[in-house]
């Protein structure tokens, strides 16, 4: 069946009632028991019965943790999409490949020493988070396109590798660190969402926005990448130009969301793959029903997370890696069929 | 150069970390032909077929396209002209037939757009044409060798080119499949198709080809119709070794043949 204008609006309109509909679970299910309807009838009729507690734990806590999850879920599982089909690999995602942990040793390097570079909206540690996804990135793509066929077995089992080194290289500096900044640290090493607040949701808006309308800019040609590099030379895709921006894009995506959020595992790999058997394999679609569903996704783990064991919260890569790791095993044991 | 030229080298070289891989070449494709380049493993069948697409430049001579200089052609607008079939197509990806062929339409669509109902049409006829209108809706991954085969050259057909080029379209299939897609090739070519492909089996394109092209060390020594290059002398030359080369009856076409041991020549 052909991929019309049709198809692709009313699967995106069905992603988006899911996300509508995941981030009103969060807004509602919390350690406090709060009403919308209550909220919203404080905020309309100004009823005085009490309810601007309810409207201020909305407003100041749940909305903006629910829009930080929804836009950390969608630069995920956009990154995840698109690393899929440049490395023509489906068990691709920035924390697999160790992209993520890139950026977190960048950002708690950046913590270490005490930096306090700036750059327009960007912080010194957005900026080493950066510029440790960027490193990363790098490594995986040269040793992608080395002259010899390097396989894409091979560069998964780099990025497993980068990923250990660069965890083993937080633990340690962990270890050293002053005792006021373990609490920072570990977000480092399990990402979360509890940093509340509109100023993170903003701030991951200038990664975020620019690497994801390249990913959607280019995603007709991830569907000839996805059929392999020759053919897709030979239908005039410049292929290394689009594997160099879509790796940039995914690198300043995840960059983002680390920065903001820490390196939260699996959701860039489960969600693409869940979309593809729903919605199949073309990009056009597949890419931002993945960021829409990953985002929801994302938003129901951190619900999860914040009610398992109230009052207490998980840090919500507790919860995605406890889903995740699982269904990693399982695509790579279903994939030698 | 010609208006008639589909392709045209001029004394075109092209080295690989200082070993000269194509060596002061000229040569011409004539348009309308079917032309099967023919030489020993690592002797520049693939750089000549990657210099014709652009995606690798001559470091002396030129190469032009339709009277064109190739260099000056942009990708996209080479790709509606020339079509390209690599020797391998494998997806991970549960890509049904239709999807493989509708994506043949990417050199004619803007970024980011989706295929029309024009763009479907012309998918259906290329279906059709190679004989896989029925598989349509299934898997590209759970086909067959040969019917994979025809459905990549119903979806690169799909860019609707002048000129097609075949990176060994029938290695890997069985004898059936073999003739099958070299029968599609010779009607795709009396269509007016100009078809140039790499093979390794010199009986099959003689069977097949108006024109073959023998290759070694960079250069084309032997080019013109089967019965004329196909000979004893010429496939000592390119593969250093002793073949018999035989004429077939009904046809005159030369089928090529191991030459038999001593023994058994001394027996029989």
């Amino acid at each position: 069946m052909r991929l019309t204008r049709a198809r692709v609006a009313g699967w995106l309109t069905v992603c988006a009632l899911v996300v509508v509909a995941a981030s009103v679970a969060s807004i509602c299910i919390g350690a406090t028991q709060v009403s919308l309807v209550d909220a919203v009838a404080w905020l309309v009729g100004r009823s005085r019965d009490g309810d601007a507690t309810a409207f201020e734990i909305i407003l100041r806590q749940r909305v903006p943790r629910t829009l930080l999850g929804l836009l950390v879920g969608l630069g995920l599982g956009v990154a995840g999409a698109a690393l899929q089909a440049i490395l023509r690999n489906p068990l691709a995602d920035p924390y697999v490949l160790g992209i993520s942990t890139g950026s977190a040793l960048g950002a708690v390097l950046a913590m270490t020493l005490g930096l306090r570079l700036a750059w327009g909206p960007f912080r010194g540690v957005e900026l080493c988070a950066l510029a440790g996804a960027g490193a990363v990135m790098l490594l995986l793509y040269r040793l992608a396109r080395r002259k010899s066929e390097f396989s894409m077995q091979s560069l998964l089992l780099c990025g497993v590798t980068i990923a250990l080194v660069g965890s083993s290289a937080i633990l340690l500096m962990r270890y050293l660190a002053e005792p006021r900044l373990l609490v920072v640290m570990d977000r480092w090493m399990m990402g979360g969402l509890s940093v509340v607040g509109y100023d993170e949701v903003l701030g991951l808006l200038p990664l975020l926005v620019p690497g994801v309308l390249m990913i959607l800019w280019r995603s007709s040609a991830l569907n000839q990448l996805a059929l392999g590099e020759e053919l897709a030379m030979g239908r005039g895709v410049d292929v290394e130009a689009v594997q160099k921006w879509v790796f940039c894009a995914a690198s300043l995506v995840t960059a983002g969301t680390v920065a903001i959020a820490g390196p939260i595992g699996f959701v860039g790999l489960i969600v693409p793959h869940a979309v593809r058997r729903a919605l199949g394999p073309d990009h056009r679609l597949l890419v931002p029903a993945s960021g829409l569903v990953a985002g929801a996704f994302l938003v129901l783990c951190d619900t999860v997370a914040r009610v398992v064991i109230a009052p207490t919260e998980l840090p919500v890569g507790v919860v995605t890696a406890l889903v995740g790791g699982p269904a990693f095993v399982y695509v790579l044991l279903k994939r030698g069929r | 150069m010609s208006g008639e030229s589909a392709y045209s080298f001029r004394s075109v070289s092209f080295a690989y970390n200082g070993r000269p891989i194509v060596d002061d070449l000229s040569v011409d494709l004539p348009l309308g032909r079917m032309v099967a380049l023919i030489g020993p493993n690592g002797e520049g069948k693939t750089t000549i077929l990657r210099l014709l697409l652009g995606l690798l430049r001559p470091a002396k001579g030129s190469v032009s396209l339709l009277g064109r200089a190739l260099n000056r052609v942009r990708p996209e607008e080479r790709a509606r002209t020339v079509a390209y079939l690599p020797q391998s197509v494998n997806t991970e990806y549960p890509f049904t037939v239709a999807e493989v062929v509708l994506f043949g339409r990417y050199p004619r669509l803007p970024a980011f757009a989706l295929e029309s109902h024009a763009d479907w049409l012309v998918a259906e006829r290329c279906m059709a044409r190679t004989g896989v209108a029925d598989l349509s809706d299934r898997l590209f991954s759970t086909l067959s060798g040969g019917e994979k085969q025809r459905v990549l050259i119903a979806s690169v057909l799909a860019q609707e080119p002048t000129i097609l080029l075949l990176d060994e379209p029938t290695a890997s299939l069985d004898l059936h499949h073999q003739f099958s897609v070299m029968e599609l090739l010779r009607e795709l070519n009396r269509e007016g198709m100009t078809i140039l492909f790499v093979t390794h089996d010199v009986t099959l394109a003689a069977g097949f080809c108006d024109s073959l092209w023998l290759l070694s060390r960079g250069r084309v020594f032997a080019q013109g119709a089967p019965q004329e290059v196909v000979t004893e002398e010429n496939l000592e030359r390119l593969y250093g070794m002793g073949l018999r080369v035989v004429s077939d009856e009904m046809t005159g076409l030369p089928v090529v043949l191991p030459r038999p041991r001593e023994e058994l020549a001394r027996c029989g």
